[in-house]
C-alpha cells in the first residue's frame, strides 16, 4: 500500500529547503531543457533568399533550403514515449 | 494497458523508458489505459517509420499513486499540487507548468523512491466521442517507474499512419 505520509514529508522538506534564488534557477532550468527538446542545441543560420522572390530559377541556382539538425537530441529520441 | 512505439525491425519484448526532457510525467515507461488513446497516440506521435505497433501488458498497480480512481489518492494529489505550485509561485513569481510539478515532485521531493508510478487523467483528444463537447471519458495515463510493475508485456497489433 502506497505510504502516502512518506510522500507528503517528502515534498514538504524539499520545499522547506528551497530558497528563492534555488527555486527559480530549477524553474529557469527546466524551461531551457524544455526549448532545447523543441528546438534541438545547435545554431539558428539566417536563410539567405529573398521572401519576396519567387523565380524559380533563381530558387534552383542560389538558394539551398536545409532544415536539418543534426544535433537535436529529440530527433535521437523520437522513438521514446 | 497499452505501450505505443514505432515499428522496429524487432518486435518488443519490453517497453521503452520514455527519456524525453518534455514528457509530462518525467522518465517513465507510460502507457495508455484505452487503446483508442494509444491509436491515436501512435497516429500523432509516432510517424517516424509510418507504422507503429501497440504493446499490451498488466500492470500491478498496488504502489502507484493513482489520481483517476482512487478518492484518498486524488485528494493527496491535489493538496499536494497546490501546495506546491503556491509555494514556488511566492518563491518565484512565476506559475509551474504539469510538467514542471511532476519533475518537482519525482526529482526534488524524490518520489519515485517511494511509488511505482503516476496514474494520471486529462481530456481525449480522439474524435471518437459520440456526444459533442462532453468529455465523459477519460484519457489515462499511467507513469511507470519500476520495471518489475509490468507484466505479461506483449506485441497486441501495428498499423499505418493515417
Amino acid at each position: 500500500m502506497l505510504d502516502l505520509k512518506e510522500l507528503e514529508r517528502r515534498l514538504d522538506e524539499a520545499l522547506s529547503n528551497e530558497t528563492s534564488d534555488s527555486l527559480s534557477n530549477w524553474l529557469i532550468d527546466q524551461r531551457k531543457d524544455n526549448l532545447e527538446s523543441f528546438l534541438g542545441v545547435g545554431c539558428i543560420e539566417q536563410f539567405k533568399s529573398s521572401p519576396y522572390s519567387f523565380n524559380q530559377e533563381d530558387l534552383s541556382l542560389n538558394t539551398q533550403y536545409v532544415s536539418i539538425n543534426k544535433n537535436n537530441p529529440s530527433e535521437q529520441l523520437a522513438f521514446a514515449a | 494497458m497499452y505501450h505505443t512505439q514505432e515499428k522496429w525491425r524487432f518486435q518488443l519484448i519490453k517497453p521503452i523508458l520514455c527519456t524525453r526532457k518534455n514528457a509530462w510525467l518525467g522518465i517513465a515507461y507510460y502507457f495508455w489505459d484505452d487503446e483508442i488513446d494509444a491509436i491515436q497516440w501512435g497516429h500523432r506521435s509516432k510517424r517516424d517509420k509510418r507504422y507503429f505497433e501497440i504493446y499490451k501488458a498488466s500492470i500491478d498497480c498496488e504502489n502507484v499513486l493513482d489520481t483517476v480512481f482512487n478518492e484518498e489518492h486524488y485528494i493527496f494529489w491535489v493538496k499536494q499540487i497546490e501546495k506546491a505550485a503556491k509555494h514556488i509561485s511566492i518563491k518565484t513569481g512565476m506559475k509551474t507548468s504539469l510538467k514542471e510539478i511532476n519533475q518537482y515532485f519525482k526529482e526534488k521531493a524524490n518520489w519515485a523512491g517511494v511509488t511505482d508510478g503516476i496514474m494520471f487523467q486529462d481530456l481525449p483528444i480522439s474524435d471518437d466521442l459520440l456526444v459533442k463537447d462532453l468529455y465523459y471519458r477519460k484519457r489515462i495515463q499511467i507513469a511507470v517507474y519500476n520495471l518489475e510493475i509490468i507484466h505479461n508485456f506483449a506485441f497486441h497489433s501495428e498499423m499505418e499512419c493515417n
